[in-house]
């Protein structure tokens, strides 16, 4: 069994006279035996008798024509640049490629920018408005000012307009 | 007597400086091998026409890329093969394959002689070698180079190792896998003839 499975892939080096003397013997021997192995080359051989061989040969006017045909396709290749460099093309579509992403990127990042550094500097006024009133609030009840109801509805109202904003 | 390698390096050093004499000669000298590496490949006359003007052309295009520790026939066979699967990608027409069996020029190509003494079993061999295209056809790409150039252009293991650009040994390992596929494909077939 293990030597039929050695044998099998000699077969193809055996019809096709790639083996040495002595393995040929050794297949030959193996082939008398073997009754699996013998349909096996059998069949293989059937393959190689029926595959079409030989030149398939066209006429005269085939080549005529062909040459004809030939250059005019070469010059058409000549004329056209893209076909002179057909790297450029590819080159540049990466190029392009990341030029737009860079482009959406900066893009973005910008507008994230504006929207985020807005907001930051609204939330650091009202902080500062915020304390402002709490200072105000402190030294007026130290000095017990009246401070008038006006002018705290006045900052409540900046307050409430920048928080808002 | 001039020999044949010198002539063709000269051939090509002078394509390379991009002379048009020198690329005619080689297209006459290359022109029917290219023709029938195609044909045994897409089955088709007017396809490999097409495909070896295609391959002819990127010949001229690049052969300033072509170094001379190759040679130059596997080079040209290498850009034939590609060109032929670029082909067949594009078209997906293994049917043409088959409707180009109906032409009668190339079915007097393909038509084993008639040697034989009894008729009748020339014919059933012709349409065992029309089932046999049609199996080669359906084998998987390295398989069907290997098979190709080997059995139907007469290349050696060595020289289509050149083309495929892999050792020998793969080759032989892709012939035996193609023939024993085609075996199966066959089987049928060739118990029928064996009536």
């Amino acid at each position: 069994m293990l030597n039929c499975f050695f044998m099998k892939r000699k077969l193809y080096e055996y019809l096709d006279g790639g083996l040495s003397d002595k393995q040929k013997a050794g297949v030959k021997k193996h082939l008398e035996k073997c009754a699996s192995c013998s349909r096996l080359l059998n069949e293989m051989k059937s393959i190689f008798d029926l595959a079409p061989k030989g030149e398939i040969i066209p006429s005269q006017h085939f080549w005529h024509n062909f040459k004809i045909d030939l250059d005019r396709k070469l010059n058409d290749a000549l004329i056209s640049p893209l076909s002179a460099k057909p790297g450029v093309g590819r080159q540049l579509k990466p190029v392009l490629a990341y030029a737009i992403i860079l482009t959406l990127f900066f893009t973005a990042g910008g507008y994230f920018y504006r929207i985020f550094s807005s907001k930051h500097a609204a939330l650091l006024a009202e902080q500062e408005l915020v304390e402002e009133v709490l200072l105000l609030d402190e030294v007026d009840s130290a000095f017990e000012l009246n401070h008038s109801e006006d002018a705290y509805i006045e900052e409540l109202d900046i307050l409430y307009s920048l928080n808002h904003a | 007597m001039v020999d044949l390698a010198d002539n063709e390096s000269v051939l090509i050093a002078n394509l390379k400086q991009g002379e048009r004499q020198s690329f005619d000669i080689l297209v006459n000298l290359y022109q029917q091998r290219g023709l029938n590496i195609a044909y045994n490949f897409l089955g088709n006359l007017e396809d490999a026409k097409d495909v070896l003007q295609e391959a002819f052309v990127k010949v001229y295009l690049n052969i300033k890329g072509f170094e001379s520790r190759s040679k130059f026939s596997t080079w040209f066979y290498r850009i034939v093969l590609n060109c032929s699967l670029d082909f067949l990608r594009k078209k997906k027409r293994t049917a043409r394959f088959l409707e180009s069996l109906t032409d009668e020029e190339e079915v007097k190509e393909r038509q084993i002689p008639d040697s034989k003494p009894d008729p009748a079993k020339a014919a059933i061999d012709n349409e065992l070698a029309s089932d046999l295209n049609d199996c080669i056809s359906c084998l998987p790409k390295n398989q069907k180079e290997c098979f190709v150039l080997k059995h139907q252009n007469g290349l050696s293991v060595s020289e289509i190792s050149q083309v495929l650009k892999c050792r020998p040994s793969t080759v032989k390992v892709h012939l035996f896998r193609a023939v024993h596929n085609l075996r199966k494909c066959m089987s049928k077939n060739l118990s029928e003839r064996k009536r």
